[in-house]
Order: structure tokens, then sequence, then C-alpha cells
């Protein structure tokens, strides 16, 4: 796989706006969004004292239960909704249609007439590629979301999956400084999780900022680098994942050749140095690594 | 950007699907045209009217093609909306001007597309470019000819000019609904005002004539004279140039009649096919398209079609005297005749509601303002609909 020379440092697509220099790529303070009913009844408080800042390389997870008010920060943060307090900022400057966002919508209802290529070239030219820039990024999207071999079907016929690869594909298509992937795990097998987090990882490794939300936790587990806990519209626990799932005095040893003997004598040691041992348990695969080895990384068909 | 909006929304209008529809439609169209070209206007007793395959076919194709770019164009929107593209738009570098000239582009880019073969396909149907055109009723040719009172033989070449007028003779029983092909000539030194005025007299055996004297009209093209009247005896058409002008070249088959009135049960079957048809097209329309706005769109648009036709009958009966003359009063079959008579300008509300010329020529001095009105103004609110529909398209870009 070939990447795009520049990474962070590149202003992104032609067309796209890269915003001040030095500026995080996310910055919200304090939003809030209230949703009323007619005359200002039934007023729901879907968004309460929100702030975020989402650095450059980072990979910002946001998690929480349904109805928790991810999806309405994501919009308030990309300009989609207008908050109700607070203010957001893209690269230091208001959400605009016209910065270097890459988003991949919770729902990617696009018609299924198109085909996946003409879903991608349509999406590129709109986000300002155009000529064999635009050719080139389409067939590189497709290849590594493992979408080559049905580029030219309707998305019609394609599964939930697909669609999946198909919407991260369309947000990673300009070369984005920032991504905004809304539940970009859902309906994916693992090998499917597996490519989009290796190409979140890459996209961060290149100096992207990258802000995720979903439920899948062992997925956000693996490639987030700072994670954000909301429930009932509020920040219930934020910052780094170290901070936000460490437990204090707590450390995991994994050791491999051991006897028992061996390893009762690795609890003496730690006994020894006032430690207690909490847990000891048999390593074994986990069953997505086995998923990956039997059935490895195949380029999807139908499912 | 803009050419890719646009191609994007030819390929949702057109890829799939409504290829077939529209291939439907086109016959339906066709034999719509073919059917009803020379069915008669109910009611405008001596209101002379003109009318031609031609021009119905044409005014049914751009009937076709406006009503084409409304449902085109609510399906775009919907679209759009429906599928979160105003979401993919608004984290682009795309703005609203240009996605609303690009979405237009590709509406009249498909509607042209859509139109051209379906006008050909309908064309072909109707039977565009036989010499007589199939008609529910019976072609009769006068039974004699005279150009400035000397009779003209078969094969030969009158012409009728102001002060030699041109007399039809018809048998007996023959109805006199009428079709005249007009080939005007200019007299060398004449200033032809490029409009044909005429008088026709109509000259009954037994009983009083009448004479009319419609509006001045474009030449090359045909004269339809509806009378609504099947007199039993026989009777005589005569036609004068009402100017020195331009004189009227004429052989023996310049006028045919219409025979065999189309009886009431075939027309009030025909018509009420057609609302049927038009409730069909548009249930098939938001089936095929997949418009998920339950049967609602469908309802409505039979609905409006038929308020449309009661409106015109109901203002062309208030016109024509009919009503307030109160021939009607009493008479048991009123209602059925009511019917009818909205029915049967339902066939004719497709011609009539494309026709920007003066639309009812009646006799001089009898010039129907509202029927001319209604035209340009269904027009205009169609018009102003898809825009207004596509502005709805465009606007919600955010929500707030």
């Amino acid at each position: 796989m070939s990447r795009r020379a520049g990474g962070a440092d590149s202003g992104g697509a032609d067309g796209y706006d890269s915003g001040m220099d030095g500026a995080p790529p996310i910055e919200a303070e304090g939003l809030g969004k209230v949703w009323s009913g007619p005359l200002g009844s039934r007023r729901v408080e879907a968004l309460a004292d929100f702030s975020l800042r989402v650095a450059p390389g980072s990979v910002h997870g946001m998690v929480g239960p349904n109805g928790s008010g991810k999806t309405t920060a994501i919009r308030c943060l990309l300009g989609l909704l207008r908050p109700t307090r607070g203010t957001a900022r893209l690269f230091g400057r208001p959400p605009a249609a016209a910065l270097a966002v890459g988003y991949a919508p919770e729902r990617f209802d696009l018609a299924g007439k198109r085909t996946g290529r003409e879903t991608l070239r349509l999406l590129g030219r709109l986000s300002g590629l155009e000529g064999r820039a635009l050719d080139d990024a389409v067939a590189r999207e497709l290849d590594r979301l493992a979408l080559a071999a049905s580029a030219d079907r309707p998305i019609g016929g394609y599964s939930k999956g697909m669609v999946r690869r198909l919407s991260i594909a369309a947000a990673l298509l300009a070369d984005p400084r920032l991504l905004v992937l809304d539940e970009p795990f859902d309906g994916l097998d693992p090998i499917g999780n597996q490519a989009v987090r290796d190409e979140v990882e890459a996209r961060a490794a290149d100096g992207v900022a990258v802000l995720l939300s979903t439920h899948a936790l062992a997925d956000l587990e693996a490639v987030a680098t700072h994670l954000t806990i909301v429930h009932a519209g509020r920040v219930l626990a934020q910052g780094t994942a170290d901070e936000v799932l460490g437990v204090r005095g707590r450390c995991e040893l994994v050791v491999e050749g051991l006897s028992d003997d061996g390893l009762a004598a690795v609890r003496a040691a730690v006994a020894g140095a006032g430690g207690r041992t909490v847990e000891t348990r048999p390593a074994r695969e986990s069953l997505v690594d086995l998923f990956r080895r039997r059935v490895g990384r195949g380029e999807e068909g139908t499912e | 950007m803009i050419v890719a909006l646009a191609r994007d929304a030819v390929r949702l209008l057109l890829r799939g699907r409504p290829v077939f529809l529209l291939l439907a439609v086109a016959l339906v169209c066709g034999l719509f045209v073919r059917a009803t070209r020379d069915v008669g206007v109910a009611r405008l007793k001596g209101a002379v009217l003109p009318g031609a395959a031609l021009e119905t076919l044409a005014s049914t194709v751009f009937l076709l093609a406006v009503a084409w770019g409304v449902v085109a164009g609510l399906l775009l929107a919907h679209e759009d909306r429906a599928s979160g593209f105003f979401t993919h738009l608004a984290v682009r570098p795309v703005g609203r001007a240009t996605v609303a000239i690009g979405r237009l582009a590709g509406l009249f880019l498909a509607t042209v597309l859509a139109l051209v073969p379906l006008g050909a396909i309908v064309a072909l149907v109707a039977g565009l470019g036989e010499r007589d055109l199939p008609t529910l009723r019976e072609r009769v040719r006068p039974t004699t000819v005279e150009v400035g009172g000397a009779p003209l033989e078969a094969g030969a070449i009158g012409h009728v000019a102001r002060g030699s007028p041109g007399r039809f003779v018809f048998a007996p029983g023959t109805r006199a609904d009428a079709t005249l092909r007009l080939r005007p000539k200019i007299p060398i030194g004449a200033a032809f005002s490029g409009r044909i005025a005429l008088r026709v007299d109509y000259q009954p055996v037994s009983g009083a004539s009448r004479t009319w004297e419609p509006e001045p009209f474009r030449p090359l093209r045909e004269l339809v004279l509806h009378f609504d009247e099947a007199p039993g005896a026989g009777y005589a058409l005569v036609v004068e140039p009402r100017d020195d002008t331009f004189v009227l070249e004429v052989d023996r088959e310049a006028l045919t009649a219409i025979g065999g009135t189309a009886p009431l049960a075939v027309e009030l079957v025909l018509a009420s096919l057609l609302v049927l048809g038009a409730g069909w097209i548009a249930a098939a329309l938001a089936f095929f398209f997949g418009v998920g706005l339950s049967a609602g769109p469908a309802s409505l648009a039979a609905a409006f079609v038929a308020l449309v036709a009661m409106g015109r009958a109901a203002v062309l009966d208030i016109v024509a005297g009919i009503g307030a003359t109160g021939a009607d009063g009493g008479d048991p079959s009123a209602f059925l005749r009511w019917v009818r008579s909205t029915l049967t300008h339902l066939v004719r509300l497709v011609p009539d509601l494309a026709r920007f010329n003066p639309a009812a020529r009646l006799g001089e001095g009898e010039a129907l303002p509202a029927a001319d009105l209604l035209a340009p103004a269904v027009a205009l609110l169609v018009t102003v609909g898809a825009v207004g529909l596509l502005t709805i398209a465009v606007l919600p870009f955010k929500e707030r």
C-alpha cells in the first residue's frame, strides 16, 4: 500500500482548507444541545457541557450507551448541528464545509443505484479531487478497504459490512487531516475490523487526528490513544487511554515457557516484593486472532 | 462539481426500472394521442376549435415533460434527503448554489434524455405521418366541392379566395365535425399578415344557416370545426377568406367531416380509463422509484388531475352558457351529461394544458380569456412547484 505523501503536514486535497497552522484539529468548549418541541415544549438535553480537544496524530475514542449524545456531539463538532451552548472549532476555525474533514456517518444510505466506484468518484469529486488524482485515490481506497472486486456493482447489492467499508473509504478519499468515524466497526467482520483498525493507526501515524465513536470497545481499546466516556449527554471520564483505563497499583505480566515450579517461583517473588498475584490463567489465542489466522485476509464478495 | 452532480442525477433518475416504465408510458401516451385526437369537445355548441395530431402530440409530450420534471425533481429531492447525501455535502467544500445548479442541470438533462425517445415512440404509436390517422370516428368526405360556384373535379386544385368561397357539401347523417387542411397561397403584391382569417358558414338543407368568424390563426395547420350537431338532413360548409391577402389552395379532400359520433359509453369508458391510467402511472412511478412516502403522492396526483379537469369543465361550461340557459334543467340525464362533460374535458386536458397560443378559438367576439389563462397559470404553478421542491431539497444542508 502506498500512502499519500505529506501526511500531517499536507494541506489535504485540493479544495480543502487546511485551517490555521498549529491549531488543534478539534477544540470544543462547553457544548450543549437542547432539543425542543413546538413552542418550547418537551425539552430534551442531548448534550451538556461537552468539551473535547483532539490533537494531531491521536486516536480519540468516544464511548457511551445508546442515546448518550455521541452522535449529537459529533454533529455539533462538525457544524452539522448548531449547538445550543458552547463553541466548537476545527483547526482553529468555526466548523465549515471547506475544512479538511473526513466524516463517515453512522448511517450510509446513498442510493443503491450507484456502484461503489461511482459513489467514491462522486464524493471524491465533491471533495475537490479530479483527474488522475481522483482515479488514484478511488483505486487506492477500494484496494485498502478490500472493495476492488465489488467496485462496479450497485451498492444495493452490498452487504452491511461492505457498505460500512465504502463509507470509511469515502471519508478517507481526500486524505483529510481530521477523520471522524461514527460506529466504523458496525457490521464488520474481524477482517474488516482489522482493515479499519490498520487504516486508523496508519493515518494517525501520519499525523491525522482521528475521532472514533463506537460500541466496539475491544476494537477501540486496541487503537485509541485517548478516550472520552459519555453518559446522558455529559462527559464521565476523559483523558489518555492509560489515564482512563489504568488501575492504580496494578500491572500485567505476560510470561511463557514456565513450568508449574517456575510459576510458583514467580508468585513467590511477587509476594516477596510486597505484591499480590491477583489472577493466573493459561494464555490462549483470541477468537479474533484465530479467525484472522484461519480465514485470512481476503476480498469480500457477498455476504 | 456541477457536471459530477448533474451526471449523478441522470444516473439516479434513469438507471434501471425507469427505462421500462418510460417505455410503457410512451406506449400509453401514443395510444392516447391516437385515440383522442378527434374526440370532440362536448358542450361547446357552435365553437370552432383548432386541433391537429401534431399539436396534440406536441402538447402531450410537453405535458409529460412537465410531469416528468416534477416527479423526477420530487424523487431526486427525496433521494438526496433520505440518503443523507446532504450530510456528505456539508463536510465537503461544495456550496449550495453548486449543488442546486448541478441537480437542476441533471434534472433537465434526464428529462431530455427520457423524453426524446419517449416522444419518438409516442409519435410512432400515435401514427404521426400517416395521411389519415385512425380515429374513433369515421372520416366522411364531401359529396360535392365547389369553388366560386363551379364544381371541383377529382384531382383538380381550386383556389378559395375572398368573393370565391369554397363550398363542401355533405350527405345526410354526417356529423358536422370537420377538419380543413389549409395550404395558403399569397397573391403577388399582397401583404400577407401571417394569419389566416376565415368565415365559415354552416348551411343545413333545412333550418337556419349559421356563420362563425374564428380568430385569425397561423397557416400550415389543420382547422378542426366542432359543431356538436348531427343533422339528419345534409348540409354544406362554406369557407371564405376574410381578406384579400391570401387564397386557399384546396382539393376535394381538403375538407373532411367526421361521421359516426363516438357513443357516450365509449367516451365514458375512455375517459374513465384515462383517469385510472393517470392514477396508475403515478402509483407505478412512486412504486418503481421506491418513493418512501406510501401511496400519498400517487393519490394526490390523480386527484389533482381530476380536479383540474373538473375546474376546466366548469369554466368552459359557464363560458359556453350551459347551465345559464337552463337547457339541462330538470333533465334526468343532466348529471350523466355533467359527468361526461367532466371526463371529456379530462380527455382534452392534456393538449389544453400545454397550449400557450390562444386556446379555444371561439367565434369572433367570443374570446375565452379564462381558458387562455388556464394553461400558462397551470404551467406557472407546476414550474414554481418544481423549483420549490428543488429549493427544499437543497436548503437542509444542516439541521438546526
